[in-house]
């Protein structure tokens, strides 16, 4: 089939809508409400599911946590504890889906301000930190590379130390001691709240792990007992994980038939699961929509119908001059599908339009993607087709000399 | 009954376009059965302008339709240009209408919603690769031969009966066909312009057109070389 065949098709088809504006737009209406509900729909469910995304992450979705204890899956703890080297947190940073790597090493010291002591809890981490927990800081900055190069001794306090020691005073600038050694306050952190197990997360004052080991007054070095890290994106999860795991297996020398020493914890099925449950919800709205379009659809049918009894005596005509049924299908089927996609552009304007109205009322920002508008655009176009076929069909088979008798 | 080959006489030529061999039709119409055509044998050949002549009902229509390729019969042999028709499917038939039959109706029949050019050039939209470009230049060719190139861009209600079937008869010569059937050419028209388009049609047959005409009106079958007299659906 030529190209210049199709398109003397598609302008004839043109021409025919135009000649009729009003039957035109009533019959593409049920398209164009088809096709912008169904953009409206997807639009704002991808709108929830990147909002529930990213709630997922600030949960921890994107997270391992690496302990240093091998389990079986039976409980049982088998091989030798080791806590985590240098070496392997630099090579973990190098694994490509890994974003941020954050060890943690727990201890608790006497911390003194002024007159107030009091034994707190102090985590030795890095820069990592504050992105991987999605936890900024209320006043201040956080403890930043050369901070963990140097071993600088600076900290960020939890909210609730910050209150116990400065309450509403500005403790930025101000020194506390660890241990009698004295640290800088560089930040203190939003609150996080209790845990539901009734723990306060608040609770702890963070300095870089290298100053943990540095400035040990009893001559006792903090191993890295946890990890923490996030991947790129939550489907990078699993990958990071085998990542990781051979990675330290090789650094460790395990042989085939050892036990890991180390344990990941991550929580990407529930994370799978939840996704899921968007995407089910997304299919069941869209399904939805979509009756409307089949609705529109069979108003465009209707209209073809009527179109070819009125049009008999043409086709009577064109078929005894030459017109094969091809030609008469195609003839029909380009004025369909024409309809079809002029209700579907001027959806998809319309489901753009409103889907900003509607993210307003909801509450959350809504998503059109470009593979919604082509899918969009597609299905309209297939929509007219499809049920152009049997108007197309039923024009194709008129007999010439009934038809041509056919008055207008 | 083999109708006499005038054209053999005068020496012109001897070419059978159009051969029935014992046509008959019959029509169903639920359990009754209409024979319109009896055993019609008819040879026509080129460069013939011949006139077929019958009151309405004797079957001329019929035969006409099935000499066009829209209609089959129920029995006998039909070849068009010495090819039997019978084994074509519809749309082979199409084809053949298109590129070796020119039609005139008593109704004009010019898709109304398309101006004069757009409809002659109709039949090359069906047939060949030209582009629009080229197609609306033999168009106008045609609508030149017709007196009517000043009217290309007007709509068929614009036109006057004469100009409209001057029109179609543009329309019918657009793929330069070998046969050009008219079915009742004059049928809407009073007698002056009648008489125009019987010239336009004399002037076809003198360019070498085969030209088959249905008329109840004797002056007009007068026009022709010779006339078939159909009755009864039976050659008289």
């Amino acid at each position: 089939m030529k190209l210049s065949y199709i398109i003397d098709n598609i302008l004839e088809a043109k021409t025919n809508l135009l000649r009729n504006v009003p039957r035109t737009i009533l019959t593409s209406l049920g398209i164009v409400i088809g096709i912008t509900s169904v953009i409206i729909l997807v639009a704002i469910t991808d709108g929830a599911k990147n909002i529930i995304e990213q709630q997922l992450v600030s949960l921890g979705a994107k997270t391992i946590v690496l302990k240093p204890i091998g389990r079986t899956a039976s409980g049982v703890y088998r091989g030798q504890a080791a806590d985590f080297s240098q070496n392997e947190l630099k090579l973990m940073k190098g694994i490509p889906s890994v974003e941020f790597v954050s060890p943690i090493v727990k201890t608790s010291n006497q911390v003194s301000y002024r007159d107030i002591v009091q034994v707190v809890a102090v985590v030795g981490s890095n820069e990592d930190f504050s992105l991987i927990n999605d936890w900024p800081t209320a006043s201040g900055a956080f403890i930043n590379r050369i901070d963990v190069q140097d071993g600088a001794k600076v900290c960020v306090l939890g909210a609730t130390v910050q209150k116990r020691f400065f309450g509403a005073e500005q403790s930025v600038g101000k020194q506390i001691r660890i241990d009698g050694v004295s640290f800088r306050v560089i930040g203190h952190l939003t609150e996080k709240g209790l845990t539901p197990g009734g723990r306060d997360q608040d609770d702890f004052i963070l300095i870089p792990y290298t100053s943990l080991n540095r400035w040990d007054y009893k001559g006792q070095l903090y191993g890295i007992s946890n990890i923490i890290i996030s991947t790129t994106k939550t489907t990078n999860v699993d990958y990071a994980k085998f990542a990781i795991r051979k990675m330290l297996r090789e650094q460790r020398g395990l042989l085939k038939d050892q036990f890991d020493n180390f344990q990941m914890v991550s929580y990407e099925n529930v994370t799978k699961k939840i996704l899921q449950t968007t995407t089910i919800l997304k299919v069941l709205l869209s399904a939805i929509a979509s009756i409307s379009l089949v609705v529109g659809g069979i108003g465009i049918m209707n209209v073809m119908l009527v179109s070819v009894t009125e049009r008999t005596k043409e086709i009577g005509i064109r078929i005894t001059i030459g017109a094969t049924s091809k030609d008469i299908i195609f003839q029909f089927l380009s004025e369909s599908a024409l309809l079809s996609f002029f209700g579907g552009l001027i959806g998809i304007s319309l489901g753009y339009t409103l889907s900003q109205v509607a993210s307003g009322f909801v509450g959350w920002p809504a998503i059109i993607s470009t593979k919604s508008i082509v899918a969009a655009c597609l299905f309209s176009a297939f929509i007219g087709i499809f049920f152009g076929i049997y108007p197309a069909y039923k024009a194709a088979k008129l007999d010439p000399i009934k038809a041509i008798r056919n008055e207008e | 009954m083999l109708y006499p080959n005038q054209k053999d006489i005068n020496g012109m030529s001897n070419k059978t376009v159009i051969e029935l061999e014992n046509i008959n039709k019959i029509y169903q119409t639920g359990k009754n059965e209409l024979q319109v055509l009896f055993d019609i044998c008819l040879q026509i050949y080129e460069g013939d302008f011949i006139s077929i002549v019958g009151p309405s009902g004797s079957g001329k229509t019929t035969l006409l339709n099935i000499m066009a390729c829209l209609d089959r019969p129920t029995s006998g042999k039909y070849f068009l240009g010495g090819k039997n028709v019978k084994s074509k499917s519809n749309d082979d038939l199409s084809k053949i209408r298109n590129k070796s039959i020119g039609f005139i109706f008593q109704s004009f029949n010019l898709i109304s919603r398309h101006t004069a050019i757009e409809n002659v050039q109709m039949p090359l939209q069906y047939s060949d690769t030209l582009d629009k470009k080229e197609r609306n230049k033999k168009a106008l060719e045609c609508l030149e031969m017709v007196d009517l190139s000043n009217r290309a861009k007007h709509h068929p209600n614009e036109l006057s009966g004469g100009q409209q079937q001057r029109v179609a008869i543009a329309r019918s010569l657009i793929n330069n066909p070998d046969i050009i059937l008219a079915d009742e050419p004059t049928g809407n028209l009073d007698s002056k312009t009648s008489a125009d388009i019987i010239d336009l049609l004399k002037k076809l047959h003198d360019s070498g057109k085969t030209i088959i005409i249905i008329t109840h009106d004797e002056s007009i079958a007068k026009e022709a070389m010779d006339t078939i007299r159909i009755k009864d659906g039976r050659i008289i």
